[in-house]
Formats: structure tokens, sequence, C-alpha cells
């Protein structure tokens, strides 16, 4: 898991897997709490940044939509 | 009145610029609004300016018409209404629930949370309640317990072993302090469950009977002049009492005394006659 849409999708498979009974609670709890880790490690980073009045792209939190520039975005719609 | 009309034709003209994007577009590009928003900033951590702010809340909140809404506002039906929106909010994981769960304890707003990480918490969060909707407290603990005995197996025979001295000595001054407490309570408990006892000594009894007859033998011939010297001595000791307690004996207790006496003789004799034979022999 590279970035947070990685993530997302990782834990949205999971969700899935979990209503299905395809996977344990334990496992799937496991797996929450470790992205809980990475949720809280990108918020420092975020709390850090806003701190020193800096906006810089974090790599975690930029998805590929986000790192497209506008008017590519524009054009696509 | 004809410098008047050209004052106020000459400020209509600057305030419909002052309302065109062109102005502010340039406005913006110009102007730095971080500084602005620190100027602010310091403007309002001005205690005198918090005080006027705050006289000036109070009367308005005064007003007799504002109160009547405030009122209004506060009613049961309105307060009812917000719990319920937030309890919606819960139930659902609203945007901003999630946000508010983000930005708690931390320097951050919530314009600062990008939706991503709203939409992996989001997530995190509704795994999360499934796990705790579907299993028990004591599993969880029990899971627990098991990962943590896997991170460390030894953890808890070493901590025994670090405060083994100390925790004896915390209990025995329990024990000192709750003396009375302990002794009723053990003495409550034994007899509640009276029968349960005796049948569990029963059992036991019968279970290593045969072990500790032999045991008592192989003690009583190891030990024999000992046991006797013991029993001599005692009986010089406590002579009086022995024999008031004789004096005071009931006739069964008596005849089941003199008995025992009677074997004990029998095999005495039989002992020494043994010992002579032999010595003929």
């Amino acid at each position: 898991m590279k970035n947070v849409t990685e993530l997302r999708e990782q834990l949205s498979q999971v969700f899935y897997e979990l209503r299905n009974n395809t996977v344990k609670h334990t496992d799937a709890a496991e797996l929450a709490n470790i992205a809980g880790k990475m949720i809280n490690s990108a918020k420092v980073q975020l709390e850090y940044y806003a701190l020193r009045k800096e906006t810089p792209t974090i790599s975690f939190l930029a998805s590929e939509e986000a790192l497209l520039p506008r008017k590519a975005k524009n054009e696509s719609k | 009145m004809e410098s008047v009309d050209k004052d106020r034709e000459k400020k209509d003209k600057r305030n419909a610029y002052r309302r065109t994007e062109e102005y502010k577009a340039k406005r913006r590009a110009t102007r730095d609004l971080s500084k602005d928003r620190e100027r602010w900033a310091q403007y309002y951590a001005k205690p005198e300016v918090k005080e006027y702010l705050r006289q000036r809340a109070k009367q308005y909140k005064a007003r007799p018409e504002v109160k009547e809404r405030l009122v209004k506002h506060h009613a049961k039906e309105y307060v009812e209404k917000g719990k319920q929106r937030g309890l919606d909010n819960i139930k659902n994981l609203n945007d901003n629930y999630v946000k508010m769960i983000l930005v708690k304890h931390t320097n951050l707003t919530y314009k600062d949370i990008p939706k991503e990480l709203v939409e992996v918490k989001r997530l995190e969060m509704l795994i999360r309640r499934e796990y705790l909707a579907n299993t028990t407290p004591t599993e969880r603990l029990k899971e627990s317990k098991k990962k943590s005995k896997a991170r460390n197996p030894n953890a808890a025979k070493n901590y025994y072993l670090a405060n083994k001295q100390k925790h004896a000595e915390a209990v025995k001054l329990w024990r000192e302090k709750n003396k009375e407490k302990y002794l009723a309570a053990n003495y409550a408990w034994r007899e509640a469950n009276k029968e349960k006892i005796r049948a569990q000594e029963k059992a036991r009894y019968h279970k290593n009977k045969e072990n500790q007859l032999e045991r008592g033998k192989k003690y009583r011939e190891e030990n024999r002049e000992a046991l006797r010297e013991r029993s001599k001595n005692n009986y010089a000791k406590n002579k009086e009492a022995i024999n008031a307690k004789r004096r005071n004996l009931t006739p069964e207790q008596r005849e089941h005394i003199n008995a025992l006496a009677r074997i004990a003789a029998r095999r005495r004799k039989l002992l020494t006659k043994e010992s002579q034979d032999e010595k003929r022999n």
C-alpha cells in the first residue's frame, strides 16, 4: 500500500469480505488496527506541516487524481 | 451642492469598480491574506477587544426579542432534533463526524483533512464496529491476552519472580489486617459448602487410603522411640488435665478407650512372647 487510495481499496475489500463471512473478525480488526496506525501517522505529518504553515504534497495522501493538473482534470470532465 | 454630487458620483464609480471581478482578482493577487489573518488574530487576542466582544454579546442576548428567539431555539423539540441529528451522524459516519474524530486532540482544522483520509478513516471505523458487534468483551480480552502471551511468553513468570517477595508480604499484611474478616468469610464458606467439602475429603481419603496408612506405618516404625518419648513427656506435662478429661468421659468413650488399651496390651504381650521365643531359639 503506497498511498491512501490503495489503502482505501484494500479496506473496502476487507469490509466486503467481512460482510460475506470470508474473513475472520479478528483478522479484519488487525488490518483495521494497522490502517489506523497509518492514518495516525499521516495525521501527524499533516499537523506538522500545518504548524509550520507549509503546504507540500504528502506522497501518502496524494492520490493519482490529486496529482493531475487542474486543467487536465477539467478537460477530462 | 454640485461638489457634493460630484463626490457621490466619484464614490459610486469607485464602489462599482470594486465590485467587479477584475478588481477582486487584482486584489487577491497583490494582497497576502496570511498577513491579514495574523493581524486579525492579534487584534482579537487583545484582552480589551475580548472584553468588548463579550459585553456586546451579553447586551445582544439581553435584548427581549433576541431572548425570545433564543428560548424558542432552545426549546425541547429543537434540542431533541439536534440530538437525533447528532446520533444519525454517528450512525452513518457522516463526513463531519469522522473529521471531528480526526481533528480531536490536534491543532488541525476540518479544512486541513483531505477527503481521501476521511474515507479511509470511515472504512476503518466500519470494520472496527463490525468487529465489536460480532465479538463479546470476554472474547476480546482472551484474544488480547493470547496476543500478549505470544509476544512475550515469559512475562507473567518474570513478573511473578520479580515481585514474589513483595506480593507475599502484601498478602501477609492484608491477612493480618483483615484476619477476623477473612476467618469469618472462610468459616461462612465452610458452613455453606459443608457437605461438598466432606464429600471431597472422603473421596480424597479413599483415594489415598493405602498410601497414607503405609506412610504412617513406616513413620511410626522409624520414629517409634521418639514417639514413645514424646507421648511420655506429654503425659507427664499434662497429667492432671488428661486425668480430669478421663474422669469426665462418657461410658461409651471409656469403653472405646479400654478396648484400645486391651488391643495394645495384647499386641505388646505378643511382641514380648515373640522376642522371648527368638531368644530361646
